[in-house]
């Protein structure tokens, strides 16, 4: 079945399209330890975490947690509590009491004796009432010692993992920093149940604790980045989702978007997409021209909906490059203005300021982390057209090239 | 027939039926929509959405009757939020309203419940039960998204907690409006940056509007307006021009063509000015003071500005007026349109052409003049006094051209031209020559339009009109015809037309034979 154009929400099923390799990768990370996704936002973190838990591999339990609105390390044991508790197999240890810790059988079963199953709300206020804050050191420890009477492997998903993290920090850096070491020692390997971490989210919370100079809570993880897809399977990609969507379409409108776009990630194609849909409604087009697809992007996409969109990196240069600020402004400035440029052009422009002693490799690939740009061979441009117009509409001081 | 004055339409308070038959324009973007809510419902991926339309563009009507179609033909459950969310002020009041509405309860069941976090959990595991029990999801449709972001959901945490809920195993489908782009959804750290699936509600076109008209009409059984509705067509052909697509709009019209349909086309202009005024004042009272400024300049103006224009007319610096404009284009007031000669900036112009023409009424003599002119144009244009001109024979043609020439080079020999166009003056004058040119003035905003019409007789109207006066003949510039030439002369034309308000631009284009969607266009091409 071919994929629907899903545009913000995850892609699960069959429409989560084109990420086989990516799923493997994780897969295969996962079975050395607990794994970091990173991307930027909307890259299609959750799709590809929703992915592992609908489809698991053979002898896995997966469970998912989405944390953002998580506000304290009780919270969260609560959460995690009630979620592992879904899993039968986890149920089952939880009934045998007389094996268990008398606190974790005050906790976990009196709780189980009193809700209903399939009411995880109910069991989330009663496992929440039941603790309190300074207990959870003490009852997480108990709990995942207690999933080590399982066998085979277990991943427990966190979603917005670094946001719920920024939010402890805000709270209680010192409780926060006790709940990233507990959690770090979770990860070391035990000698029953594989258990695994996958934590996922769009905030880099790695700077912030290397200024705390806390960086070692996180570095034992694996890192998985995800990318956008290669220009052949991102035309596929939008052949598929215009079968999906019953649009009728000429040879060359897929090659089209995807241009335009001037990008591989999912979500900006599906948003062009959507917008070439409602146009064609609009105007009543019986088929999706090539010629369509420059319009509908200008009119529909660029403007309001993109003005905000990417104010962020605009404003992160500032927070974060310090003296590599005003180069790199330069630099996007003149990518902005010239869509491709080498680096041999880019270094003539810091020359032109009198930025000769900018290290312009460093620079680019620093942005190249940070997903301004990509960098193939000697050629740099954008990471996309989505973000190169708006650099050229909304970044001060921008004037189109004659 | 209904009584009910158009701009009150409730779609809440309508009928199943009633909803379906006065439904026009959008039925293949409901249909898309309700493919999609059930692909949804039945299958992994659940979208959440966001219906965008500016206020009047019918996101009631779209919503209520989808909602309908939902609950009556696949048994799918529905809760629909009161538009102004009175009662809620965080995410377990909205669970709670939507759990009230979905099992029509007249108490919340929670309503002993103190701790807001109890309700929540307890909400939504009720939600999720009441899914499991009935086997069908269910709707949530919640308007004025932005408002609800801004002022009822505010705390973050309640915004992410709500993402959670929405994303994993969602219990409902939400189905949000907003006037325009929600800031809570477009900024890159908030919970819901691109979340929602957005679908937009354009608006109507000129057929549809027609369409929309005659629906109504029928609904209400209005034999007067249906029994003359070729008249009706014509008028509101030539009303779009004025008054756009927006549906409110549109039947603020219906309720004043009901009243009947008057020669003057200008008239029923003012008269649909009148209906609306409430409107647009509720409208402006939602504005600061520096916006309403910025937007009566661009109002007045004699076409689109660029920031800076404004500025100078306003008295306010660039940045000012720029960033005025950027929360006037949120709020779907403004709308860039084309450049002027220097790329680097861009023309704006007020999206509601009807508003627009309010303020100006309202505030701007000078141009009152020119949309006096211009309606007259449109009113000929689209006339139905006078026969087709589809069925102006060549020899009628061949003297209609004879006319042209002579009227061009005719003064002060101008006695031939007017009894050619069988016209006297009754300016109270005895001076033949002032007689003369008034009769001309008038004689040829008269009978040019309908000249014009005829795809091959414009060129020649245009050189009239230009011979004229550089002659001196007619004295004063008559709109679109002075507008048309310069368009015609300028560098660039579709610059030159960019530089125009809308309808003028639509006027100047229909005298150039650059409009798409001429009136009668199959008719006059197969003429000519």
């Amino acid at each position: 079945m071919p994929p629907r154009n899903i545009a913000g929400a995850p892609a699960r099923g069959p429409d989560f399209w084109g990420r086989e390799r990516d799923v493997e990768a994780v897969w295969k990370l996962l079975e050395r330890g607990s794994v970091l996704l990173t991307a930027p936002r909307r890259w299609g973190k959750s799709s590809l975490m929703y992915a592992l838990h609908d489809q698991p591999w053979p002898a896995w339990s997966v469970r998912q947690l989405d944390v953002e609105y998580v506000e304290t390390p009780a919270q969260f044991l609560t959460e995690l509590a009630a979620n592992l508790l879904q899993l039968d197999p986890v149920l089952g240890v939880f009934k045998k009491t007389r094996e268990l810790p008398t606190s974790l059988v005050r906790w976990v079963s009196g709780a189980l004796s009193e809700v209903e199953v399939g009411a995880l709300g109910d069991l989330k206020l009663k496992l929440r009432d039941s603790l309190r804050d300074e207990q959870w050191p003490e009852l997480a420890e108990q709990l995942l010692g207690q999933l080590q009477r399982l066998e085979g492997s277990l991943l427990i998903v966190i979603d917005e993992f670094p946001m719920m993290v920024d939010t402890f920090l805000d709270k209680d850096q010192e409780g926060c920093l006790r709940f990233l070491r507990w959690v770090r020692a979770q990860r070391r390997p035990q000698q029953g149940l594989m258990l695994r971490f996958l934590l996922g989210g769009s905030v880099n919370i790695e700077p912030r604790l290397e200024r705390l100079a806390q960086e070692a809570v996180l570095n034992d993880l694996e890192r998985f980045q995800l990318q956008p897809l290669p220009l052949d399977r991102a035309i596929e990609f939008v052949t598929e989702v215009l079968k999906g969507e019953s649009v009728p379409f000429e040879e060359g409108t897929p090659r089209k978007i995807v241009e335009t776009a001037g990008t591989g990630v999912h979500f900006f194609l599906q948003v062009l997409i959507n917008e070439c849909m409602s146009e064609m409604r609009q105007q009543r087009w019986p088929r999706l021209l090539v010629e369509h697809i420059q319009p509908a992007y200008e009119s529909r996409v660029l403007g309001p909906p993109n003005r905000a969109r990417f104010s962020h990196y605009h404003s992160r240069l500032k927070s974060n490059y310090g003296a590599l600020e005003e180069p790199a402004r330069l630099l996007l400035a003149e990518l902005a203005r010239a869509p491709v440029s080498n680096v041999d052009e880019l270094r003539m422009v810091l020359l032109r300021h009198g930025l000769d002693k900018v290290e312009l490799d460093d620079l680019v690939a620093r942005l190249e982390s940070d997903y301004y740009v990509t960098r193939s061979g000697g050629e740099v441009r954008f990471h996309s057209n989505f973000l190169k117009d708006w650099w050229l509409r909304n970044a001060p001081g921008i004037r189109r090239k004659p | 027939m209904s009584q009910r004055g158009p701009l009150l339409f409730n779609p809440s308070r309508a009928s199943f039926e009633e909803l379906e038959k006065t439904f026009v324009g959008r039925w293949p973007q409901l249909e898309a929509f309700e493919r999609d809510l059930l692909a949804d419902g039945a299958g992994p991926s659940t979208r959440h959405w966001l219906l965008i339309g500016p206020r009047g563009s019918g996101k009631s009507h779209f919503t209520e009757l989808l909602s309908r179609r939902l609950r009556q033909n696949h048994g799918w459950g529905v809760a629909r939020l009161p538009e102004e969310h009175y009662q809620i002020a965080s995410v377990a009041e909205l669970l709670e309203q939507i759990l009230i509405r979905l099992e029509g309860l007249k108490v919340s069941p929670f309503a002993q419940e103190r701790d807001p976090r109890r309700v929540e959990e307890l909400a939504i595991d009720r939600l999720r039960a009441w899914r499991q029990k009935h086997g069908k999801p269910c709707l949530v449709v919640l308007e004025n998204l932005g408002q609800f972001l801004d002022r009822k959901l505010t705390a973050r945490r309640d915004q992410s907690r709500l993402r959670e809920v929405l994303m994993q195993e969602p219990p409902f489908i939400l189905l949000a409006t907003a006037t325009s782009y929600v800031e809570a959804t477009v900024e890159h750290s908030a919970p819901f940056y691109d979340f929602f699936q957005i679908s937009m509600l354009d608006e109507l076109s000129r057929e549809e509007v027609i369409g929309l008209v005659q629906a109504r009409a029928q609904w209400d059984q209005d034999e007067n307006l249906l029994g003359r509705m070729e008249q009706v067509k014509l008028r509101l052909e030539a009303i779009f021009h004025f008054s756009g697509g927006n549906p409110r709009l549109v039947l603020a019209l219906y309720g004043v063509l009901r009243h009947g349909v008057t020669e003057d086309l200008h008239t029923q202009l003012l008269e649909l000015l009148d209906e609306v005024t409430p409107y647009y004042q509720a409208r402006l009272t939602n504005v600061s003071p520096q916006m309403v400024r910025v937007l009566t300049e661009m109002a007045l103006a004699e076409g689109p500005l660029t920031p800076a224009e404004i500025g100078r007319r306003t008295r306010l610096t660039t940045p000012q007026v720029t960033a005025n404009i950027t929360r006037l284009g949120d709020e779907r007031f403004v709308r860039p349109g084309g450049r002027p000669e220097d790329q680097r900036s861009r023309y704006y112009e007020l999206t509601d052409r009807l508003f627009r023409i309010w303020m100006q009424m309202r505030e701007g003599e000078p141009v009152r003049q020119r949309l006096l002119l211009l309606t007259e144009f449109f009113q000929r244009w689209y006339g139905w006094d006078w026969e087709e001109p589809g069925s102006e024979s060549p020899g009628r043609c061949q003297d209609l051209l004879k006319t042209l020439d002579h009227l061009s080079e005719a003064f002060p020999d101008e006695h031939d031209a007017l009894r050619v166009w069988q016209l006297d003056s009754s300016s109270g004058t005895d001076d033949p020559q002032l007689i003369a040119r008034e009769a001309l003035a008038q004689a040829f905003r008269a009978h040019m339009p309908r000249l014009a019409r005829v795809p091959r007789l414009r060129p020649h109207v245009l050189e009239c009109y230009r011979r004229l006066r550089e002659r001196g003949i007619l004295t004063e510039d008559i709109p679109p015809y002075s507008d048309a030439l310069a368009v015609q002369n300028a560098p660039s034309v579709d610059r030159a037309l960019s530089a125009l308000h809308p309808e003028m631009r639509e006027a100047v284009a229909l005298l150039l034979g650059r409009a798409s969607d001429e009136a009668g266009d199959s008719k006059q091409q197969s003429a000519s």
